[in-house]
């Protein structure tokens, strides 16, 4: 995909900036809306991409499901012991 | 365990003893919410027999200047403090798996919101992704669970480390292609997306 650029037209990015860009965006540490507008655009558009995208999503979703079902014995007791701090 | 809970609960009331206003309903509204967090932290900083009291001592510190907390970036806080104290005791990080090991080879929880019969399938490749991600190296490793499985922002995972968010971010983003590799290699995705 290439850039346009027109007026009042979303730019488009090539591929290649679109994976420079996917984690952080993926992560929500994209603070420039104008990339966040112009990543989204590309990864409707570009199946390829969109399915990078669909990848890294899945294996961030596997791995946080490992977070909720950590040791919920420690965190009963932790959670015990910052009640008795007294 | 019982022995730093002792230490912990004397040293924390021996502190507030002598009159810091402290409020006690704001520290455990705060801090409890944080302990999940704290655990795994404290997963890559000692080893697994040592983590919940690298925790606790971490939480009777956090107890003891909680009137000298300014009210922002708790998580950064808490986590200055765990690594600190970490580091003053000397402790060393576990050699590899340990623990963990057998924790992320139990069954994994499927809780997607997936449909009874896409549960299978995807306990499988939460499976294979856990498998995959133990593979990582650890300095991989730390960063992708930091940000993924405890939610935190690039810049918290950093100060958690104690590297530039650069050099987290660097690890974070080649910890995961890895991971993507290792599923590629078996042909995990190309299943799933038929």
């Amino acid at each position: 995909m290439r850039f346009r650029g027109n007026k009042g037209e979303i730019s488009q990015i090539r591929c290649k900036t679109a994976a420079k860009w996917l984690q952080f965006y993926l992560d929500g540490e994209l603070s420039d809306t104008i990339v966040q507008q112009r990543v989204t655009y590309h990864l409707e558009r570009c199946k390829n991409c969109g399915l990078e995208a669909e990848t890294y999503t899945q294996i961030k979703t596997a791995i946080s499901i490992h977070a909720r079902d950590l040791d919920k014995r420690s965190i009963d007791r932790l959670s015990a012991f910052i009640e008795s701090l007294d | 365990m019982l022995r730093s809970l002792r230490l912990a609960r004397t040293l924390a009331t021996e502190s507030h003893s002598e009159g810091a206003a402290v409020s006690r309903g704001d520290f455990t509204d705060a801090i409890k919410p944080e302990i999940p967090l704290l655990l795994h932290a404290a997963r890559g900083l000692t080893s697994a027999s040592d983590v919940e009291d690298l925790v606790q001592e971490t939480l009777s510190k956090a107890y003891r200047s909680w009137d000298r907390f300014d009210g922002r970036y708790l998580r950064a806080w808490l986590l200055t403090i765990l690594r600190n104290t970490a580091i003053n005791a000397g402790r060393k990080k576990r050699p590899v798996l340990g623990a963990d090991a057998e924790t992320f080879a139990s069954e994994p929880d499927t809780s997607l919101g997936a449909k009874p019969d896409e549960m299978a399938v995807q306990s499988d490749f939460v499976a294979t992704v856990r498998r995959a991600l133990l593979e990582l190296p650890e300095h991989y490793r730390s960063a992708v669970e930091l940000v993924d499985m405890d939610g935190l922002s690039y810049q918290e995972a950093a100060d958690s480390l104690g590297i530039p968010v650069g050099t987290m971010m660097s690890r974070l983003h080649r910890g995961r292609r890895r991971i993507r590799e290792l599923l590629g290699d078996q042909g995990t995705f190309e299943g799933r997306r038929q």
